[in-house]
């Protein structure tokens, strides 16, 4: 079949599309006019200084470098373990673990539903054996660990292992997801959280319990990966994002009854964010992003602190945005991408594999992918200063408009975020976005390089290796669950797990110590899951296909 | 598309437990707009949930989309699951597949793969000249 430019001529003399990426239209030129209206001191100010547009810290990268820290996670935790390794050999200077779908949705690789999906998208990671392998020889007080996943029975398993190996909690670094309502964003089965107070409370408690039990682990991480990759706008993401938070603070708060101030709250939040290709735009989103949560702060909750104020966030390069046609031009799309977050001033990036289209990274897209940023970092010069784009007229005026819109959304979606989370409009909201985008690309109207424009026949273009599952792994794995179904003492387990159904009963206690004790007593993930939704009423299994252990 | 008794009637699912379901989503509004019957099951189906909801639904085509990796297997399950049903109509799939894979899904009874960042209208062309299988 022959392959159609389908493209409009006028986009090959001049450029065409005068919008960013999100559609915010702009001029051809800025100047000095366009600010005119903006103060230097109460609206842009220095780096480090409130509220922050340039940057939470005064020199920036100087100081610190972001993180590289690329997302991993598959087949098997012995596999997973491995794939660290190799990353942290590759120059990854932090990790980030991803649980496999049953992981990720609360139910254990032995579950029927689960069949075919055991080590898919993520590790298998059901207990706190799984976790004994998957961070073998990898020192936990001695690096930061991401944990991309919203369930508190996952995080409860983590720290039981960390402190059966000798680790003191209170040293453990890292993010731990958590946010339940991103959770209902990313489209998992949304009986996992039905009645919502099932997440409402895992969310809630697992922050304030870690607040003295594990002060380092950043708790809350709002910047579900529903939002940009469904469809959002760059604006969008920030304003549902900061709605979310804003929600999460004020049921902590709630539950603190009066033993807590914001000041101890916010600074356990380390937001996840998606990063796209339009330079400007991404650098600006942050820049917005850092003076709303700034003002937020001190206009919603009363402080001016430098740790609550101070937005934290961690990049992850745009999957949506990259191709399956001619997957090589992915790594000019992620080199793009990477860089709009270090001209955006985060502080910390996960770079794709450019085959991320066709698969998992392989060896070889992986070392590309830290490649990526160690080539920014050391060779591009754009780290030896802070907000290098400050001060341009098309970056302040943007900056300020990006800011106008988010606070708009925020403002719309003050009250009923969560609503319209539990319920599924905003998802709704979000899919018009995506198809209205599809049919720009299909209608020739947004250039997509290999895709609408520069596209080469199905012969030409040749796919590199992908990346295979190990089903031998992933055995071995299923294998590890029975064993430990096998030999655990299921008197003492299935004390723990009815421990946690009187303590989601009682709604003055904290759900978090109970997980804990399940997780030491090897309980698994589907299990303590399977008990906080009884608690609340509801089935042990969102799937009614097995029936409660115990 | 060319004149029908009525129009073709697909069936959309996602097999397995991925959730990933953008493409699948958009393209159920975008064949509906082009005049095709459209049932969208959702994710978590299975083989047999696929197979029951097209004679239910006396579906015309199915189309199946894949993000996780299982493409292989959740496809080859289904395509039997609905020969086991009686049912002679075409499989279609999308989304993540690397192009090495589409010889084994066509091995495995797919009749056409079009992964993410296939033309639409190359999509629609296709099933308009699948048009509405014998007997249906």
């Amino acid at each position: 079949m022959e392959d159609k430019q389908t493209l409009d001529d006028k986009f090959f003399a001049s450029a065409s599309r005068h919008q960013t990426w999100c559609d915010i239209p702009v001029n051809a030129k800025y100047t000095a006019e366009d600010i005119g209206h903006l103060d230097y001191q109460s609206d842009i100010a220095d780096p480090g200084a409130f509220p922050y547009t340039r940057g939470i810290f005064p020199e920036m990268y100087r100081s610190r470098l972001w993180t590289m820290r690329n997302l991993t996670g598959f087949d098997s935790p012995r596999l997973t373990n491995q794939r660290m390794k190799l990353q942290m050999a590759e120059g990854a200077t932090a990790l980030n673990l991803i649980g496999d779908i049953p992981a990720q949705t609360g139910i254990d690789s032995d579950h029927p539903m689960a069949e075919g999906d055991v080590g898919v998208e993520g590790v298998p990671l059901c207990s706190v054996q799984d976790w004994q392998i998957c961070m073998q020889g990898i020192d936990m007080e001695n690096i930061s660990l991401n944990f991309s996943n919203y369930i508190s029975p996952l995080l409860a398993a983590m720290i039981a292992y960390a402190e059966e190996k000798g680790y003191d909690p209170k040293k453990l670094r890292g993010t731990f997801l958590n946010d339940t309502l991103a959770f209902l964003l990313t489209k998992y089965y949304p009986k996992m959280m039905e009645p919502f107070d099932v997440g409402r409370r895992m969310t809630v408690d697992t922050v304030l319990h870690c607040l003295d039990y594990a002060p380092r682990i950043y708790t809350l991480s709002t910047g579900p990966e529903g939002l940009r990759e469904h469809g959002a706008t760059a604006m969008q993401e920030i304003a549902f994002d900061f709605s979310i938070a804003r929600y999460w603070f004020k049921e902590i708060l709630k539950k603190g009854q009066g033993r807590v101030h914001i000041d101890q709250i916010a600074p356990k939040m380390g937001f996840t964010s998606r990063v796209g290709v339009d330079l400007f735009e991404e650098a600006c989103k942050y820049r917005a992003a850092r003076r709303v949560w700034a003002k937020m702060l001190r206009d919603d909750f009363g402080t001016e602190d430098r740790r609550s104020c101070t937005y934290k966030v961690y990049a992850l390069t745009m999957g949506s945005q990259l191709q399956g046609k001619q997957v090589q031009n992915n790594i000019i799309r992620e080199t793009l991408q990477t860089l709009a977050a270090v001209l955006g001033g985060v502080q910390g990036i996960h770079t794709m594999g450019y085959d991320e289209p066709l698969c998992l990274p392989t060896e070889e897209s992986l070392r590309l992918a830290f490649r990526t940023q160690q080539i920014i970092c050391y060779e591009s010069g754009v780290v030896n200063v802070a907000d290098p784009l400050g001060g341009s007229y098309y970056v302040e005026w943007l900056t300020d408009k990006m800011e106008q819109e988010m606070t708009q959304i925020m403002n719309d979606y003050k009250e009923t975020i969560a609503d319209k989370v539990v319920s599924g409009e905003l998802v709704d909201e979000l899919r018009a976005n995506a198809y209205k985008f599809q049919k720009e690309v299909e209608e020739g109207r947004r250039p997509i390089v290999g895709v609408n424009c520069f596209t080469i026949s199905e012969e030409q273009d040749r796919q590199a290796e992908v990346h295979r599952a190990d089903d031998g792994a992933v055995a071995e794995h299923l294998q590890n669950l029975k064993d430990l179904k096998r030999t655990r003492d299921t008197a003492c387990t299935a004390a723990c797990v009815e421990a946690i159904i009187r303590a989601v009963e009682d709604p003055a206690a904290n759900i978090f110590p109970a997980l804990l004790d399940a997780a030491r007593a090897r309980a698994t993930v589907g299990e303590m899951m399977g008990a906080i939704r009884m608690g609340y009423g509801a089935a042990y299994d969102p799937f009614e296909m097995i029936e409660y252990p115990f | 598309m060319t004149a029908q008794a009525r129009p073709v009637k697909i069936l959309l699912a996602k097999c397995g437990m991925d959730g990933h379901d953008r493409g699948i989503v958009m393209l159920s509004q975008w064949f509906r707009n082009a005049g095709m019957e459209v049932v969208y099951l959702g994710p978590y189906q299975t083989p047999k949930s696929v197979a029951r909801a097209a004679m239910q639904e006396d579906a015309d085509m199915v189309g199946l989309s894949f993000l996780s990796g299982g493409h292989i297997q959740h496809a080859s399950k289904t395509v039997a699951a609905l020969k086991e049903a009686g049912l002679n109509i075409p499989v279609l799939v999308g989304g993540i597949i690397p192009k090495v894979d589409i010889p084994a899904l066509q091995a495995a009874g797919v009749d056409r793969v079009f992964p993410a960042g296939s033309a639409i209208e190359e999509i629609l062309q296709h099933i308009a000249a699948l048009g509405i299988p014998q007997g249906n």
